[in-house]
């Protein structure tokens, strides 16, 4: 009855479909191979066990500490690692500028810590896991960051305690 | 009153040698899941450069249908032409114009800003804009000191002639209006019936709906009667301008005396009309369209201070009566 | 695209004071108030803070302003600021360009002023000693670009479709997602708990969880720091993104051709 010429008002882009459906392809399947592969990610940070971590070291480089309060069963702690850590501007000022130091709580595993992390704990307020603390060679706390912020956001923490230990350092 | 119904299917000799503008077929739409039936297969041609009207009681259909025609609704079934293109296409949408009854106009804009808006959205050329907007304002007599003005300032009567001039852009060779002199004054009225009739003379189309009976019986070429989702009838009302109506004049008492009922009988005849009923103060005539000036003239030259001359009820009006009777 | 869209749309947005207001305040005024308040005092820059100047900020410019700039509003033919769409969509104009026009719209006004506003914080870092440079400073403006991109995608296709189930649905998901925004992911110390205090950390470990999980189906996030930093490519975070701002506007043009526009009916 009525020849339609050109384009309808309610035209489809069919590129836009092709597009979507595509990507949500790929997307599941990226997914899966993410989800396969992705506990292989560690972050090149050297993390010290608290055990054999002794206090002198700082004095003696005059570097920070950066402890790292965790644990083996907290999704974000893990996140820490493999999504913040991982990045190398990250990692690369954490060991160039402090001695980095992981403190594992081992309460739920068993069943109480020890005196040292439990001392640590009180000492900088731990009450959740991932906590990032910056601490002077006196033990001081110098910044404390909670939770698992983005790399951009945890490279600020980072960089603020050093730029601010070097300027004092070169002005004593 | 006679009245001259076009049967469905049959062909006025007139119409014939005139290119369909519109053809509708057997449409049917329905809401709620088939529980409200607003269209019930409504057939219906127009043609080119006429001005067509709609009216039927509330919940007819009429919107339903200007809703189809505008590709703002689809069908359950049926189909609609335009042109010889299907509503829900951008050509015809170039060649389209649309007054809707209650526009929600952006009160943040001047009227200069929103016709541009809808001069850029209607596709036209840039270079044309200022002068195509500042005639569109001027042809709707919009007064040119509020063109900048908020639209949120605006009066009723200001929004409808926007609204107007928004569906005169692009010159659209089919225009939809839906109650287009809602709001407006006596002289809006009138502006908006010239710019019709003079777009009729380009061989625009307009489809009316609206309430107002005596605007549409004034306006329209032909009318369509439609109830319950369906065309109960189409009146050809330029062919009628002939027929006889009962017109009731209003004279100042004052003038009346003895002599008042000579004066009147005297004017009826001259006027070749026929007296029905006289008062003190007024009187009921039987008349046919083309009588009631001279009617009135008569009146006057006879001494009688008209005051007052109606028509006791329109066709249009004698027609939704027949229409409500047969239900 | 359409040019009178994009154009009105956009002048829609500057010429509204009581929007305009609002994202000074919200957008501006409280976000670099905060900063220079935190180097004053030397403190830690707070959880709101990150909000503010991150997606959530965006998200906060964009709700704000897409009430009043988008048309079709939930069960009414009008849009929210009064854009008429019976008429719009009577225009020889596919109700695709519309969708996409308003996206695009969206997208600029809100990746410029969250861009503006992150640039000004990096200046004013600079004027406390905090030295960002310009490569970082650039990355974090692209990155509100693409957080306005994604949100401006959903919140297109929430003004679209009107159905109530969906709305319930977008908004409830929304709403978990901002709530868990307020606190950064944690798991909380000390022993295992029972009672009250064991419902409430697994409540709010749940919500942190549920949070994630719908943030990253419905808002996923590519970070531009980690993307030019990682050691490998971000694929899954690229893929996320784009196969979900493509899904929305899919949907949105779907539902938008779908709905019938005009008085009488509940589209």
């Amino acid at each position: 009855m009525a020849r339609a010429a050109d384009t309808s008002t309610t035209y489809m882009p069919r590129f836009l479909v092709a597009a979507a459906i595509v990507l949500l392809v790929a997307r599941a399947v990226v997914w899966f191979n993410t989800m396969h592969d992705g506990k292989q990610q560690i972050s090149s940070v050297r993390w010290t066990p608290v055990e054999e971590f002794k206090r002198s070291a700082s004095l003696a480089n005059g570097k920070l500490v950066l402890y790292k309060f965790c644990a083996n069963w907290s999704d974000p702690c893990q996140r820490l690692e493999s999504e913040v850590f991982i990045n190398h501007k990250v990692s690369d000022l954490a060991n160039a500028d402090f001695l980095t130091v992981c403190v594992a709580d081992r309460v739920r595993e068993d069943g109480t810590n020890t005196p040292q992390i439990a001392e640590l704990q009180k000492r900088y307020h731990v009450f959740a896991f991932p906590t990032l603390v910056i601490a002077d060679a006196n033990g001081d706390s110098k910044g404390v960051l909670v939770g698992c912020s983005s790399s951009l956001a945890t490279y600020r923490f980072l960089a603020r305690a050093s730029q601010t230990e070097s300027y004092v350092s070169a002005h004593k | 009153m006679q009245t001259d119904i076009q049967q469905l299917g049959d062909v006025v000799a007139p119409m014939e040698e005139r290119t369909k503008c519109i053809i509708v077929q057997d449409l049917v739409k329905t809401y709620k899941g088939g529980r409200v039936k607003a269209l019930q297969g409504l057939t219906l041609d127009i043609y080119e450069g006429e001005i067509f009207g709609l009216i039927g009681p509330n919940g007819a259909g009429k919107s339903t249908l200007m809703g189809c025609l505008l590709g703002l609704l689809s069908p359950d079934s049926g189909g609609i032409s335009i042109m010889g293109m299907p509503p829900g296409v951008l050509s015809t949408r170039r060649l389209t114009g649309y007054a809707p009854e209650r526009p929600d106009f952006e009160g943040w804009m001047s009227a200069r800003q929103f016709l541009e808006y809808h001069h850029m959205l209607a596709g036209r050329e840039p270079c044309t804009r200022e002068a195509e907007i500042d005639s569109l304002l001027t042809r709707v007599a919009l007064p040119a000191n509020v063109w900048h003005r908020r639209i949120s300032t605006y009066s009723r009567g200001m929004l409808q002639r926007l609204n107007i001039a928004q569906m005169l852009l692009g010159e659209p060779r089919l225009l939809l209006l839906d109650e287009p002199t809602l709001g407006l004054d006596p002289v809006g009225v009138v502006q908006v019936r010239k710019v019709l009739m003079g777009l009729r003379e380009t061989g625009v189309t307009a489809i009316v709906n609206s309430h107002q009976l005596d605007e549409v019986e004034r306006l329209c070429d032909r009318v369509a009667f439609i109830r319950d989702g369906k065309i109960c009838s189409v009146q050809h009302l330029n062919e009628n301008r002939e027929e006889e109506y009962t017109l009731k004049v209003r004279w100042n008492k004052n003038c009346a005396n003895a002599n008042i009922g000579t004066a009147v009988d005297e004017a009826a005849r001259a006027a070749g009309v026929v007296l029905k009923e006289l008062t003190n103060a007024s009187a009921s005539f039987l008349v046919a369209n083309d009588r009631a000036s001279c009617l009135l003239r008569e009146l006057i030259v006879n001494g009688i201070d008209v005051e007052e001359a109606v028509p006791e009820r329109t066709r249009l009006e004698q027609l939704f009566e027949m229409g409500a009777q047969n239900e | 695209m359409n040019k009178g869209i994009l154009k009105f749309t956009l002048l829609s947005a500057c010429l509204d004071r009581i929007k305009l207001f609002y994202i000074v305040l919200l957008g501006f005024v409280v976000p670099i108030g905060m900063k220079v308040v935190t180097y004053m005092h030397g403190a830690e820059e707070s959880q709101t803070f990150e909000m503010l100047t991150g997606k959530v900020g965006v998200a906060f410019i964009l709700t704000g302003l897409c009430l009043g700039l988008a048309g079709g509003g939930s069960g009414s033919q009008t849009g929210k600021g009064g854009e008429y769409l019976p008429l719009i969509l009577t225009r020889p104009v596919t109700r695709a360009q519309y969708i996409f026009t308003k996206w695009s719209t969206f997208t600029l006004v809100g990746g410029v002023l969250a861009a503006v506003q992150n640039l000004i914080l990096a200046l004013i870092g600079v004027a406390f000693g905090e030295v960002l440079s310009p490569y970082v400073v650039a990355g974090q403006m692209l990155e509100r670009f693409l957080d306005a991109g994604i949100i401006a995608a959903a919140l297109t296709l929430a003004l679209v479709a009107n159905h109530w189930l969906f709305q319930v649905c977008a908004i409830t998901a929304f709403y978990v997602w901002m709530m868990a925004q307020t606190m950064p992911p944690v798991s909380v110390a000390g022993p295992s708990s029972a009672g009250v205090d064991a419902v409430a950390l697994e409540g709010t470990h749940l919500m942190l969880t549920l949070s994630r999980l719908i943030g990253d189906l419905i808002l996923p996030t590519i970070s531009v720091y980690d993307a030019t930093n990682a050691p490998h490519f971000p694929l899954l975070a690229v893929v996320s993104y784009v196969s979900t701002i493509v899904v929305y506007l899919v949907a949105a043009i779907a539902v938008i051709n779908k709905r019938e526009f005009f008085y009488g009916t509940s589209g």
